[in-house]
């Protein structure tokens, strides 16, 4: 509990996005946490250092920017009578809203893996209790589980029993529920507020793009934040209920941030080099987790505190001592010497017939490995952005109005073939 | 080239009912996947919308870069949106489904005729809805606890709509009730 001195104090963290990003003593005693604090040693981008050597910023970093940008985002929306008029807010529930948004960012990524997303392949499989379970289906759980797991058993005090939030009645649930929670039932509230954390337009993606380029060196990424956050709005229309939309005048902003992101996935997230590294180092951590945690080589499910915590122990450090350790295998060692399956050939469609046998062929002769992974979650325009005009309330999507939008490749396919050099050479 | 399971249903849909809108397409794979059980792999959430999985979108993209389904814009009263149709070579490309999917299929698009996006939307969210209840509680989720809920996030539709909604769901058995 924090003292009553402390309980209005404003924290100031520098940051080369935002110059400050500013937090309360509740936001701060999260970020003080030791699980918080794991954070800075997760790397954002994984081993992209491998291709671009200066991609060494955290999820610790990031967190503190997705909770500013998604703060500057509903603070925008809050500001418009019209919008609080059509979500059917009174003005004094705006604090509690805001508060739940801004810790909901602050932990969206709470339980990522070492090595960020190169570690989901070591997530187990879901139990068929779980709402995403299909039979006959092997999903496997998600950071996103791992996230609401440990804000749920890790995280519960601190969001409910703070003196900041003491008068705001703020449950854990009410932030899972923003990060995709369906244990809970959605509300009003989680349902429209979720888009500000993973969404078409949401900040998120919005500082990863802006952090990813600042510190790689490059400037695909780039978008006016300004313009885009004082853009966003809630629309309504006759066919739906109140929607998370760009104002009509700000539609160009909405443009350039979606062609950012193409830019970068095909330049940074999408390399060729990049992705074999996540390869690599999927199957390094399946090694190392072999012989240090489990037998199958995964992760412990997210359904225990003490699971939870066994999961959160392993960082990128602990992964990083163990190749440097000659624990992950074949694959470590092509890590730990830099020395990547090589890049040989790519298609536009998925291979079949000669093409497929003669790629199987190279790989059982030398070793290899083919990457479907422009199929990856991580690259997708999938809902169209709304483009809301406030004077005759009519809606169109960014696609529409955007020629450039329309002309982009909605899911470039690129299969890419890569061999093991070392195993060629022998 | 062979399409997978979840194209060669997109098709078929298409196939049946052109100048489909993408809204209601996606409510209608909703109910197939959750309502008819077809062995589709979508992760559904809810969303103002209603249920919506952006792996259908997917679907529906590599389908149109693919050229086996068009889409071009509709205007409507104060929304533009897209109609999707199936190609020719779509048609070409197309396979068989299996008896029972086949059934499935007419069924929910039977139920879907002279729905507008927003009824299907409300339909999908009482199933969702629904759904959620019945794995919280391990039991049939009761009727009010579905109305309070589905009213609760969508207050545009009065509970008088969503009773009616709900109950016409019922009969069909496409929730337990």
């Amino acid at each position: 509990m924090a003292s009553k001195s402390n309980i209005d104090k404003e924290y100031k963290v520098r940051d080369p996005i935002y110059g400050f990003i500013r937090l309360d003593a509740q936001e701060m005693a999260i970020v003080n946490s030791p699980h918080f604090q794991r954070l800075r040693r997760i790397k954002q981008l994984s081993l992209t250092d491998m291709v671009y050597p200066s991609a060494n910023h955290t999820r610790f970093e990031h967190s503190l920017g997705v909770m500013q940008m998604a703060s500057d985002m509903f603070e925008n929306i809050a500001r418009n009578p019209n919008t609080l008029r059509r979500l059917k807010l009174q003005l004094d529930a705006v604090p509690r809203i805001k508060k739940i948004i801004r810790l909901a960012a602050l932990l969206h990524d709470i339980g990522h893996a070492p090595f960020s997303h190169s570690g989901e392949d070591a997530m187990p499989p879901l139990p068929s209790n779980h709402p995403r379970y299909q039979p006959n289906k092997r999903k496997c759980y998600t950071h996103e589980d791992y996230s609401i797991a440990a804000i749920k058993f890790l995280f519960r005090d601190l969001i409910e029993q703070h003196s900041v939030c003491e008068n705001l009645g703020i449950k854990a649930e009410d932030i899972v529920a923003l990060l995709g929670d369906q244990t809970g039932l959605p509300t009003r509230t989680s349902i429209i507020w979720k888009e500000l954390i993973s969404g078409q337009l949401d900040a998120d993606r919005a500082d990863y793009l802006l952090r990813d380029s600042l510190h790689i060196g490059i400037n695909y990424g780039l978008f006016d934040r300004n313009r885009l956050v004082s853009c966003m709005t809630i629309g309504e229309s006759e066919e739906e209920s109140s929607f998370l939309a760009i104002e009509e005048g700000g539609w160009h902003v909405a443009e350039s941030l979606v062609i950012a992101r193409y830019q970068m996935f095909s330049q940074v997230y999408f390399h060729k080099v990049r992705r074999i590294f996540d390869y690599h180092l999927g199957k390094a951590l399946q090694e190392i987790l072999r012989h240090t945690e489990h037998d199958e080589g995964l992760f412990p499910e997210p359904t225990t505190a003490d699971n939870l915590m066994r999961y959160l122990d392993c960082d990128d450090w602990k992964i990083s001592g163990a190749l440097k350790d000659r624990k992950g295998g074949e694959h470590g060692d092509i890590i730990l010497n830099r020395n990547p399956f090589k890049y040989e050939d790519e298609w536009d469609h998925l291979p079949e017939g000669a093409e497929l046998s003669e790629a199987n062929e190279k790989i059982k002769k030398y070793g290899g490995y083919i990457d479907y992974g422009a199929k990856t979650k991580w690259y997708k325009l999938d809902k169209d952005i709304k483009i809301f005009r406030e004077k005759d309330k009519k809606t169109c999507s960014l696609s529409m109005k955007s020629e450039l939008i329309k002309a982009m490749p909605r899911l470039p396919k690129v299969i890419r073939l890569y061999i093991n050099q070392t195993g060629r050479r022998s | 080239m062979m399409l997978t399971q979840n194209e060669n249903v997109i098709l078929h849909i298409l196939h049946e009912r052109p100048n489909l809108g993408k809204t209601a397409l996606m409510k209608i794979i909703y109910f197939l996947q959750h309502v008819k059980r077809l062995e589709l792999e979508y992760d559904f959430d809810i969303y103002t919308y209603g249920p919506y999985a952006s792996d259908v979108t997917d679907t529906l993209d590599n389908l149109i870069s693919d050229g086996f389904v068009s889409s071009v814009v509709h205007s409507y009263r104060n929304y533009s949106g897209y109609a999707l149709s199936i190609s020719e070579t779509g048609k070409e490309m197309m396979h068989l489904l299996s008896d029972e999917d086949e059934k499935e299929v007419q069924e929910i698009l039977t139920f879907a005729d002279g729905k507008s996006a927003k009824d299907l939307e409300l339909h999908a969210t009482i199933v969702f809805i629904n759904h959620l209840l019945c794995v919280q509680k391990g039991t049939i989720a009761s009727k009010d606890d579905v109305i309070k809920t589905v009213h609760d996030i969508k207050p545009h539709f009065d509970k008088k709509t969503i009773l009616e909604a709900y109950d016409s769901l019922a009969r069909r058995e496409y929730i337990s009730s």
